[in-house]
């Protein structure tokens, strides 16, 4: 399980991460969202031990991460940038982390490698970006260690290259319950791949919830024969994250099951009582809303 | 199938840098088989070659001969070349400090900071030294085969290592010192533009810093001799430490007799591996120290830690202010460092800095001049912090070297007797009360007047110089030289001359002159002056054995009977016999010499 605390840090007298506190559970898919510039990459350099702390704790099964050879063990890092390693061969790069990975398996890497139909022996410069990708992410599969961070590993790839990677990870995630972390500015991707997202905006996790959660989100519009304020209804006991009337009718985000919200609403008796299903980007931009954040630039609708 | 690693991580990050480093470690590996192996063995070629043609000029018309002696020039070349690939080396195998790209791809491996340090520090140092070790050994060898002067004489016949092996043993700690030196500076600065710079600076003004300050206050203290602190540069850089190895076989040259005499080379050998160890490790556990605090995200920016920029722009500052302070022109000086500080600063913060930092960065600029010029100040009032004014103490001192005027000529004597050890040590400290007199106004003449007569009225107390070379048990030479009178000078010649060792120092000072000229063909001069002494003539004459013998015998004679002043003032005299002004009262040498000259 990762643990993250009060994690806080600057760099160059800049506040990159303020007060995170987060846990993914073993064997999650989660999914980290966020605009450029939210913290993402800067998280999970903390979550692998590239960078320390200034405060706080980040911990992998109950290790501190940081100097840890250990703990680094357990974990594998795939960054945004593909150019350190464009001097590599496949089979070079395999050579160079396989070292370090006690359990890194040959049959696993021959299979992806073989999937894909990557050369061992021409240099990862000759590579397009999406082989490169491809490239990287098969070693750190091959590796076989319990988590996988993924920085913005899907972005610049074409939907095919896309397809083929998140199939190795599926793959991977079946077989041994490996716990993935990925980022991403891109809702629907992480949508497809994860069970869990967060929202990062200015160093901080705005929210946390299960992709399957969702479902439970609705968008109600309704008309009342008297006026009502977003808080009668919170106070009937209704979770609104979002109000909005007008004339008459109001429209309504509810979280919550949909039998408990229709029971509760008929209590204000409703001339029109109407149930809309929303699309995910329009339950998180909601969310934020709900926390006071204008979303509207934050999430990337590609 | 899952593999399973068994090796150590540092074992597998060196093996992996190797790997990643082998073209480096082959080029280093030819340019010193290039330079050591065939370097031995063309000198030895040309040699015997050149003893074959009997050193004819047609030898250097050889275009052959020519054109591999040229190499002989060239080789030294690429051994320099060698050594500075140390900045290389440790810039490659540490290069996630000062490439972001590389950041995350060694910092997210699973090794703890102080593995990876080890195995990086390692790995360097394996492809920096070990081409450096196999190329001594085959030099060696291929030495011994073309039976030349390094390959035969590993130990020389008094039982000390060769020259030219301690060169290379030296060269190796020089290298091992210049590695370590690089690695810090590559822990310290964050871009490859800073790391080459500071490894430059670091190398050249930290020697300026440790001497020249103290060099501008030894020019107004007596006693004070450049020899005597070529020491402080040891430690401070390789480029310092082959300066003061230079300085040290200057002495040794012009103190050859006293080297000679207690094997000065095997302390000074030992010492200076000491010295040079002790530097190594404490740099690279303090490299250490630093890497360990260094973050991943100080890769990219100029200075990881601004204290070493500020180390080197203080230094930068001393170095100017202390030349200045030489040339009398303060404010120049502080005008100038002021004006490098400020432009360093610009450089490191690409831009002005907001007025507070600058205020505040100026607040150190200033604090490091008038440290400075404390410094100076107080080492001038003080004698050098009291160093220059003591003198050793007679039981530490084995040997005393002196240049002493004997007979017409300046000559090295080297005394070891008590009496002439006290005696000398007796005119040591009243050299040192005599120019240490008046002492207040004359430095403080010195530090605020900007006449130039008082600066000279201390350097130029006297006439002449006096140097005193002082060896104590272990070996290790003091020296000290003041400006005397003439008349002093005399005085203490005139004691000297009551002294037996010098007597039979000035005995055999003659003997080794008159068998050297019994080698040469042309005999021996003698040059007779006339009753004025306005005019003269030489006279060549064959020195046979029985000659030589008698004017030995004379001239002993005559110099255990002769009087202090025939030695000291010494004006009677008509013949110089090689550089020997023979006085009148010399009846025994003069007797010799007209019955197988003048007749």
């Amino acid at each position: 399980m990762i643990e993250i605390k009060n994690l806080e840090k600057a760099i160059d007298g800049a506040k990159i991460l303020d007060g995170i506190d987060l846990e993914i559970k073993k064997g999650s898919v989660f999914g980290l969202l966020g605009s450029n510039g939210a913290g993402k990459s800067t998280l999970l350099r903390h979550l692998c031990g590239v960078y320390k702390q200034d405060s706080g704790s980040v911990l992998i099964d109950g290790a501190e991460v940081y100097d840890n050879a250990d703990a680094k063990r357990k974990i594998f890092f795939v960054n945004d940038e593909t150019v350190q390693f464009t001097s590599f061969t496949l089979s070079e790069l395999k050579e160079y982390y396989k070292v370090y990975y006690p359990g890194f398996s040959e049959e696993l890497f021959e299979k992806l490698r073989k999937s894909v139909n990557l050369p061992l022996k021409k240099k990862l410069g000759t590579f397009s970006k999406g082989m490169k990708r491809q490239a990287i992410v098969i070693v750190g599969l091959s590796c076989q260690t319990e988590y996988l961070l993924l920085d913005e590993a899907f972005d610049g790839l074409d939907p095919a290259m896309r397809m083929i990677v998140k199939n190795m990870l599926f793959d991977s995630i079946l077989d041994r319950q490996l716990t993935v972390v990925i980022s991403s500015h891109n809702l629907r991707e992480i949508s497809e791949i994860c069970d869990t997202a967060g929202m990062m905006h200015d160093g901080k996790i705005v929210f946390c919830r299960e992709i399957d959660g969702v479902d439970n989100v609705h968008k109600l519009q309704v008309a009342f024969k008297e006026e009502y304020t977003k808080d009668d209804f919170v106070n009937a006991g209704l979770d609104v994250l979002s109000f909005k009337k007008n004339k008459s009718v109001y429209e309504i985000i509810i979280d919550g099951e949909i039998n408990e919200i229709t029971k509760k609403i008929n209590t204000f008796s409703p001339i029109v009582f109407d149930s809309i299903s929303l699309t995910l980007e329009e339950i998180f931009l909601y969310e934020m809303e709900s926390k006071g954040y204008y979303a509207q630039d934050i999430l990337d609708n590609n | 199938m899952k593999e399973k690693t068994k090796s150590s991580p540092v074992l597998m990050r060196i093996r992996e840098n190797l790997k990643a480093e082998k073209r480096l470690f082959l080029a280093l590996l030819i340019m010193y088989m290039i330079s050591l192996p065939l370097y031995t063995i063309v000198e030895e070629l040309c040699y015997k070659i050149r003893k074959m043609y009997d050193y004819n000029e047609q030898f250097y018309e050889h275009k052959f001969i020519f054109t591999i002696e040229s190499f002989l020039e060239f080789s030294p070349v690429i051994i320099f070349v060698a050594v500075l690939e140390g900045i290389v080396v440790a810039m490659s195998v540490f290069k996630y400090l000062s490439k972001r790209t590389e950041v995350d791809k060694v910092f997210s491996l699973p090794l703890s900071g102080a593995q990876r340090f080890k195995a990086d520090f390692i790995s360097g140092l394996i492809i920096y030294i070990v081409p450096y070790i196999i190329s001594f050994v085959i030099a060696i060898v291929a030495g011994t085969i073309v039976d030349s002067n390094l390959g035969t004489s590993i130990i020389t016949y008094e039982g000390e290592l060769s020259h030219g092996i301690v060169l290379w043993i030296y060269l190796f700690f020089i290298k091992l010192m210049f590695y370590a030196f690089c690695v810090f500076v590559c822990v310290c600065c964050g871009n490859a533009v800073q790391t080459v710079v500071g490894i430059v600076v670091l190398n050249i003004v930290v020697p300026i810093c440790s001497y020249v300050p103290i060099w501008v206050i030894g020019q107004e203290v007596p006693g004070y001799h450049p020899y005597e602190m070529y020491g402080l540069l040891e430690c401070t850089s390789p480029v310092g430490a082959i300066f003061a190895m230079e300085m040290e076989i200057r002495r040794k040259s012009e103190y050859m007799v006293i080297s000679e005499i207690f094997g000065i080379n095997n302390y000074e050998f030992i010492t200076w591996m000491l010295s040079y160890i002790l530097v190594i490790i404490a740099i690279v556990l303090i490299s250490a120290w630093l890497y360990k605090k260094r973050k991943a995200e100080d890769t990219g920016k100029p200075f990881a830690f601004s204290l070493f920029f500020y180390i080197l722009s203080g230094m930068a500052i001393i170095a100017i202010i202390s030349y200045f302070c030489f040339k009398k022109f303060y404010i120049v000086g502080i005008v100038l460092s002021i004006m490098a500080f400020i432009i360093l600063e610009f450089i490191k913060n690409k831009g002005f800095m907001e007025i507070r930092k600058f205020l505040l960065s100026m607040v150190y600029c200033v604090s490091v001049i008038g440290v400075m010029f404390a410094f100076i100040i107080v080492g001038k009032s003080t004698s050098m912090f009291g160093i220059m004014k003591k003198i050793p103490e007679i039981s530490d001192v084995k040997a005393i070297s002196m240049g002493v005027y004997m007979m017409g000529t300046a000559k090295e004597v080297v005394f070891e007797e008590e009496e002439s050890k006290n005696l000398i040590l007796g005119f040591n400290s009243e050299v040192v009360d005599y120019c240490y007199l008046d002492n207040d106004e004359n430095y403080s003449a010195l530090v605020y007047g900007d006449e130039m007569e008082n600066f000279t009225s201390v350097n130029n107390k006297g006439d002449i110089t006096v140097s005193f070379v002082y060896v104590d048990n272990k070996g290790h030479i003091t020296n000290r030289m003041y400006y005397i009178r003439n008349d002093m000078m005399n005085k203490f010649l005139c004691k000297l001359a009551d002294v037996n060792e010098y007597r039979n120092a000035v005995c055999r000072s003659f003997d080794e002159r008159i068998d050297k000229s019994k080698e040469n063909k042309n005999g021996i001069v003698l040059e007779i002056f006339d009753d004025l002494r306005k005019s003269s003539s030489i006279v060549n004459f064959e020195l046979n054995d029985e000659i030589a013998e008698k004017l030995k015998e004379g001239f002993y004679t005559d110099i255990m009977s002769a009087s202090a002043d025939d030695f000291v003032y010494n004006y009677d005299w008509q013949y110089r016999l090689e550089c020997f002004n023979i006085p009148s009262s010399f009846s025994n040498t003069v007797s010799v010499l007209q019955e197988y000259t003048i007749k």
